[in-house]
């Protein structure tokens, strides 16, 4: 986890249990910083300049995965972000994908090597 | 002139005014003094500042010999050091824009006004002989019998038009108007002419009431005049009247003397005529008998004559009689052809009227028959709009159900989408759990083979269980999807498949599935989500028509590359022959009260058609159904 050799990669979800699962399927492989909710990953993007992806959960109380990813994109404009949710694709998601907001969608719950390979594509 | 009046003024300023009064001398004349007066005053007076660059002097005078003599000083001498002009001035109008003017009538009223007038322009008024030093402002004075000219100045009025005396003004034989003493004279002249005049008028009343008693007495007495002229006249009247009877009278009396005398002449005149008369008679009494024989035997000729002509009107009444029977006989067969004549022209007058009436009768019928046609043709279209108003009906009866549905479908939608979040989460969990557990088997180094086989293997069926409640999960959000608008390319078998997750609750312990698809299905152009609910329909009523254990077959073609062929069949009771027809139709149904209305397989048969594509169905009765489903390929 403090291994900075490791690519910097944030994951944001109002549930801790999928917060905890991801962190040990992934922390081996990269830097995983989580956070709880959007205020909470704007926060770790302040103090992590380095994170090289962000992956986000589409419904959060107060602001959703949606939401979080339009703020973030004010201030990082190159900053490739990903969806991970329970829903169906959706209209908005899908314009926000066509939009280039979001790079790629995933719905839970999701495969683990699909994701993996998503994580690379975008770490390079 | 002038030499005299530069002369004079000369000596007058040379002498510098140390005399009181001027004397009118032997060589100047009494206009020639007033002019000098007028420039004198002029000089001594402090007017208003003006910016005329020159003095002007307004003459309102009958006289022209003042008017004159000033006129021709106007070259010689300067007033405050400014050339002088003097001009006429008819009007109070033109008043104001002279310094000053000299007025020398004698109409106090118009003078009233032109001090007025000087006031407001602080024009300076000199005036000739005024006998009223109240309206004045300085008033030349030339008093007859004495030889020599004074003036008086009345400085309230000066004042009044902003004007200023100099001290010098008063030389040459001026005064100032006492005020106090003028106006008592004044209000005593005033009080006195008041006085007079009630007076005046006191004595008017009583001459007029005189006048009054006078006229009065002066009517009474033309009163008594009318009134014995009246009687006089009365008289006059009565006279002539009188005398017009007597005249009468005397006329009558001769007229009646004269009858008398006519009359006597008359009666002899008749006596004469009578004795003629008398002697006559005799006459014509000889005559009458001679007459009397003649006719005697005149009447005895005239009987036989009558006996005759008695016998000859027998004669002619036979004869009238039978002209009397030939005329009656003439005038019957007359109206006996008369009465023909009618009888014929009725007849044709009631054939001809008959024909009318036929024809009108025809007419009529005709009228009859169109309206009839017309009713008709009414009363077809009017069948025709019930029929269009039936069907419109239904179909508004169909559209309003599968709005219904539709509602229904969108509802259940966001349903699905809502518990399917739900479930997917905690699944998200078991997966992320199972891939966690892997790996720490893996890293994990003190467990047996036989035990990681056991711990793999039931990971690996737990992987299963949740991929499995995924698949449902996930083609109920497909089957539910609220944008089902979008046409997309899909696959066909992929939509079947999840039907079939979905029932296999009930397909499951009934009836055993049997797919035969083609391999590398092409995709066809569809919307999903209506596609869903098209095999979801067929599949549910072929596993329904299944009664014990049977089989549901489903399989797929390619016919002639253009149609994607799909045919369910199903081991069921079979449709019968006379139902066969129906089974699109809305509302129709099999099904007990409550297990389903009707609408299924409609709505299958209108989401179909929007694809372009067709259904059919074949049915043996008892031994099963196939529904064959056509969807054009158009990639």
């Amino acid at each position: 986890m403090s291994d900075s050799n490791l690519a910097k990669i944030l994951y944001v979800d109002d549930e801790p249990i999928n917060l905890e699962l991801f962190q040990i399927m992934y922390e081996d492989d990269y830097n995983v910083l989580i956070a709880e909710s959007g205020f909470n990953g704007l926060e770790m993007l302040r103090d992590n300049l380095d994170i090289k992806l962000v992956i986000s959960d589409m419904k959060m109380p107060e602001m959703n995965g949606l939401e979080f990813i339009q703020k973030l994109k004010n201030d990082y404009p190159d900053l490739p972000c990903m969806m991970l949710s329970g829903y169906e694709i959706r209209e908005d998601i899908a314009k926000a994908m066509e939009d280039g907001l979001i790079v790629s969608y995933m719905r839970k719950p999701f495969d683990n090597e699909e994701l993996s390979d998503i994580i690379q594509k975008y770490i390079g | 002139m002038g030499e005299a009046i530069k002369k004079a003024l000369k000596l007058l300023f040379l002498l510098g005014f140390i005399f009181s009064e001027i004397s009118v001398f032997g060589q100047l004349s009494s206009e020639e003094i007033k002019s000098l007066l007028i420039i004198h005053f002029c000089e001594n007076i402090e007017f208003q500042e003006t910016q005329n660059e020159m003095f002007r002097i307004g003459c309102f005078t009958k006289d022209e010999r003042v008017f004159e003599v000033l006129s021709s000083a106007e070259s010689e001498v300067k007033i405050k050091k400014k050339q002088f002009t003097v001009e006429r001035i008819d009007g109070l109008e033109a008043v104001r824009n002279f310094d000053a003017v000299f007025y020398d009538n004698t109409d106090q009223d118009q003078l009233i006004e032109l001090l007025n007038v000087a006031r407001e322009n602080h024009v300076l008024l000199i005036t000739d002989n005024q006998p009223e030093q109240l309206f004045v402002m300085i008033n030349i004075i030339e008093r007859e019998g004495e030889e020599r000219l004074s003036f008086k100045v009345n400085m309230s009025n000066l004042t009044l038009a902003g004007l200023q005396a100099k001290p010098n003004l008063l030389l040459n034989g001026g005064s100032l108007v006492d005020i106090k003493k003028a106006y008592e004279k004044f209000e005593s002249r005033l009080n006195q002419s008041q006085k007079d005049l009630a007076k005046f008028t006191e004595e008017l009343k009583e001459r007029e009431e005189e006048l009054i008693q006078k006229k009065d007495s002066l009517l009474k007495k033309d009163k008594i005049i009318v009134l014995r002229e009246q009687e006089i006249t009365n008289y006059k009247n009565q006279l002539s009247a009188y005398q017009k009877e007597l005249e009468e009278l005397n006329r009558k009396v001769k007229s009646e003397q004269a009858l008398v005398n006519q009359k006597a002449v008359e009666l002899e005149k008749k006596n004469k005529e009578l004795s003629q008369i008398f002697s006559s008679i005799d006459k014509k009494q000889l005559e009458f008998e001679k007459l009397e024989k003649e006719i005697y035997e005149l009447s005895s000729r005239a009987n036989d004559l009558r006996t005759k002509v008695e016998e000859k009107n027998i004669v002619l009444d036979q004869q009238q009689q039978s002209i009397y029977n030939q005329r009656r006989l003439l005038i019957l067969s007359f109206g006996f052809i008369l009465a023909l004549l009618l009888a014929v022209f009725a007849v044709i007058r009631s054939v001809r009227i008959r024909r009318k009436l036929n024809r009108k009768l025809t007419e009529q019928n005709d009228l009859l028959s169109n309206t009839n046609i017309e009713l008709k043709t009414t009363n077809d279209q009017l069948n025709e709009q019930r029929e269009e108003l039936r069907q419109t009906l239904e179909e508004l009866q169909k559209a309003q159900m599968q709005m219904l549905q539709s509602e229904k479908m969108a509802s259940l939608g966001v349903l699905t989408a809502g518990v399917a979040h739900e479930i997917n989460n905690p699944l998200n969990y078991i997966q992320g759990g199972i891939y966690a557990l892997n790996k720490i088997l893996k890293k994990e180094k003190s467990l047996d083979d036989q035990t990681l086989k056991m711990l793999s293997r039931v990971i690996s069926d737990m992987n299963v269980g949740v991929k499995r409640t995924a698949d449902i999960v996930k083609s109920l959000n497909t089957f539910s999807r609220k944008d089902s608008h979008t046409i997309r390319p899909s696959n066909i078998h992929e939509i079947i498949d999840d039907s079939l997750l979905i029932l296999n609750h009930e397909i499951k312990d009934k009836c055993k599935v049997e797919k035969a698809y083609i391999e590398n299905a092409p995709f066809v152009k569809a919307n999903q989500e209506n596609l869903h609910q098209v095999f979801l329909n067929l599949i549910l009523n072929a596993v329904q028509a299944i009664e014990g254990n049977g089989v549901l077959k489903i399989s797929t073609k390619i016919e002639s590359g253009d149609f994607f062929v799909i045919e369910i069949s199903d081991t069921g009771v079979g449709i019968q022959k006379e139902n066969l027809g129906k089974v699109f139709d809305p509302f129709f149904t099999t099904k007990d009260p409550g297990k389903g209305v009707g609408l299924g397989l409609s709505i299958v048969f209108k989401i179909i058609k929007e694809h372009n594509g067709t259904i059919k169905y074949s049915s043996e009765h008892n031994v099963g159904t196939t529904v064959t489903i056509k969807l054009p390929i158009n990639d």
